[in-house]
């Protein structure tokens, strides 16, 4: 078994990935990371814990037991590090933190004035690129088709959205998405979810005729997300 | 490709190119055989009969064919005289 | 009765297999099965834009492996035809996402509920098309008369025999019977000569094709193009029916005015 708690510059990190890839079962887990922290424990009795679960989908009920043999053993877990939605969900309905791992140089946080940070995407998404942000996320740059975003927040597209946006993902329905060109294949705002209708089809975009873009925002009214032209000072 | 080319049949159609090329490049596909590895397997099954037989060397034709979906490795070898009462042991490098 | 796992693949990329995916399973449901078709070329998703489905997507096949979801709730009813279903490819994993086993476990879980399961192998010959040929019952391999495809096709087919899958069957696509006549393509004897495997379709090449990939909806809608006509030949040789393979027509001076007046 390779050694599953490793101190990095952030703190004691522990590898859930690596645990879990190593053994056969959920429940193999946990054993190995009891035996592990009865045999190791006491030299990091104390420590804050961050987990590390990469790419891995791990449920809420499994997160807990794992929080719960870290306390058993005076280790105090406060954030999580992983790519998967469903990781972050759990993680973030246990309390944990959720250190935002950028996966492009160019993505940076941003303070906002109500407290949630929010995620700056200086790029183009393309199509198979996926962000997943619990605060809001602002592209500057397009959404291209294949591309997705989920959001806790808000989102919002300087430039023309036509990829998957997931905004207020945890169940936020009051969250918003902006565009300048809302094209997108499908939006979706806290659980419920929208598409284009299927006779209707887009606007084209004519060169001689030189049409400003007209932003605009789509929220959920009475169950339904409705898509209205976006005018600034309302 | 011109019209005249083709008719005064200078040129083979591509179609006729484009399929014969194909049959040669399948067939060292399928067998996993490279044209160096048979000059090797010429010459070593070569060095073998001249121990039965008195071959002509410079006759010998051996390539790769197809039937159905099988590679078939075909020799021609023609020799001289009869064949030796003893096997020479031999080997010609 | 359990249905028939037919997985379409060919090795090159770009022959017409998502077309020909997307095409033979409308056929079939226009003749009245009831057909999912599969999309198993994760990461690079195309079949869904091909049978204009692309705005439906919920769920994919990796939340079905992963356990997102059921199998029935990732199943998106076509707009059209309501016997015909699609289970998309997820856009943002890679091929490592599904293994051949679960891939097989999928299909399984589909044969009792559908007459076909079609599924679209990517291009290669790595894990993307080991995982098509996992649940296969038969395997229709797709080439256009190209000296690279065709190279291509026959690695595909003594793949596919060394694995024992089959029965195999071959579709020509994308012909053009004036270049054939002019002696500047493989004809249909030669391909079916160098690669020894039966002929199921020949499929005309045809720009109606990229009109309806344009729009979103498959070409066997239309059957007055002569792909579509192919399409649902094939579609009826895949049921047992023997259906003659057609010469293919040249494009006529008044068959490029009716077009022209179509279009």
């Amino acid at each position: 078994m390779s050694i599953p708690i490793k101190g990095e510059r952030d703190g004691l990190v522990l590898a859930l990935d690596v645990l879990y890839n190593e053994a056969t079962s959920l429940d193999e887990t946990i054993a190995a990371l009891q035996t592990y922290l009865e045999q190791h424990g006491s030299f990091f009795r104390g420590g804050q814990v961050i987990l590390e679960t990469g790419e891995h989908a791990f449920e809420h009920a499994f997160l807990q037991r794992v929080i719960e043999t870290l306390q058993a053993h005076a280790l105090h877990p406060i954030a999580l590090r992983g790519h998967h939605p469903d990781t972050r969900a759990a993680a973030h309905a246990l309390g944990l933190e959720l250190p935002f791992v950028p996966t492009h140089a160019r993505d940076t946080i941003i303070a906002s004035e109500e407290g949630t940070p929010a995620l700056l995407i200086r790029r183009t998404l393309r199509s198979g690129q996926r962000v997943a942000y619990e605060g809001s996320v602002v592209v500057w740059g397009d959404v291209n088709a294949g591309a997705e975003i989920v959001a806790g927040g808000d989102v919002f597209v300087w430039g023309t959205l036509r990829g998957l946006v997931h905004a207020g993902a945890f169940g936020d329905e009051t969250a918003v998405v902006v565009a300048l060109r809302l094209e997108p294949t499908q939006l979706r705002i806290g659980g419920l979810i929208g598409r284009a209708p299927d006779d209707q089809p887009r606007p084209r975009w004519h060169f001689w005729k030189r049409q400003r873009p007209q932003p605009e925002i789509a929220r959920a009214v009475d169950g339904a997300i409705v898509v209205e032209a976006l005018s600034l000072g309302r | 490709m011109g019209i005249f080319d083709r008719l005064f049949g200078k040129r083979p159609s591509s179609r006729d190119v484009a399929k014969e090329r194909l049959q040669l490049v399948l067939i060292y596909d399928r067998a996993g055989l490279s044209p160096e590895l048979l000059d090797t397997l010429r010459d070593e099954i070569v060095d073998v009969l001249s121990r039965y037989i008195e071959i002509e060397r410079d006759g010998i034709e051996l390539h790769l064919a197809q039937e159905g979906r099988e590679a078939m490795l075909v020799a021609n070898i023609p020799f001289r005289g009869r064949v030796k009462k003893t096997p020479s042991s031999h080997v010609q490098e | 009765m359990a249905g028939t796992v037919i997985t379409i693949t060919s090795g090159k990329g770009g022959v017409g297999k998502t077309t020909t995916t997307a095409n033979l399973a409308a056929a079939l449901a226009l003749l009245g099965h009831s057909v999912v078709a599969i999309d198993a070329d994760i990461g690079l998703r195309n079949l869904d834009v091909v049978m204009g489905l692309e705005n439906r997507i919920v769920y994919d096949i990796v939340d079905v492996v992963e356990g997102r979801c059921r199998l029935r709730q990732a199943l998106i009813r076509d707009k059209r035809l309501p016997e015909l279903h699609l289970l998309p490819a997820a856009q943002t994993r890679d091929k490592s996402a599904v293994s051949p086993r679960q891939m097989a476990e999928i299909c399984d879980a589909l044969r009792p509920h559908f007459d076909y399961v079609l599924v679209d192998s990517p291009a290669g010959i790595e894990q993307g098309f080991r995982n098509a040929i996992a649940g296969a019952d038969r395997v229709l391999i797709v080439t256009t008369p190209e000296v690279s495809a065709v190279r291509d096709a026959d690695r595909i087919i003594g793949l596919l025999e060394a694995a024992e899958k089959g029965p195999l069957a071959l579709i020509l696509n994308r012909v053009k019977p004036d270049m054939v006549r002019r002696g500047d393509m493989l004809d249909v004897s030669d391909v079916l000569e160098i690669l020894a495997i039966d002929l199921i379709g020949i499929v005309p090449d045809d720009d109606s094709i990229i009109v309806s990939t344009n729009r979103g909806t498959p070409v066997v809608f239309d059957e007055r193009q002569p792909s579509a006509r192919a399409f649902l030949n094939i579609a009826r040789r895949l049921r047992g029916e023997q259906i003659p393979f057609e010469p293919l027509r040249e494009e006529g001076l008044i068959d490029r005015l009716l077009k022209f007046m179509r279009s």
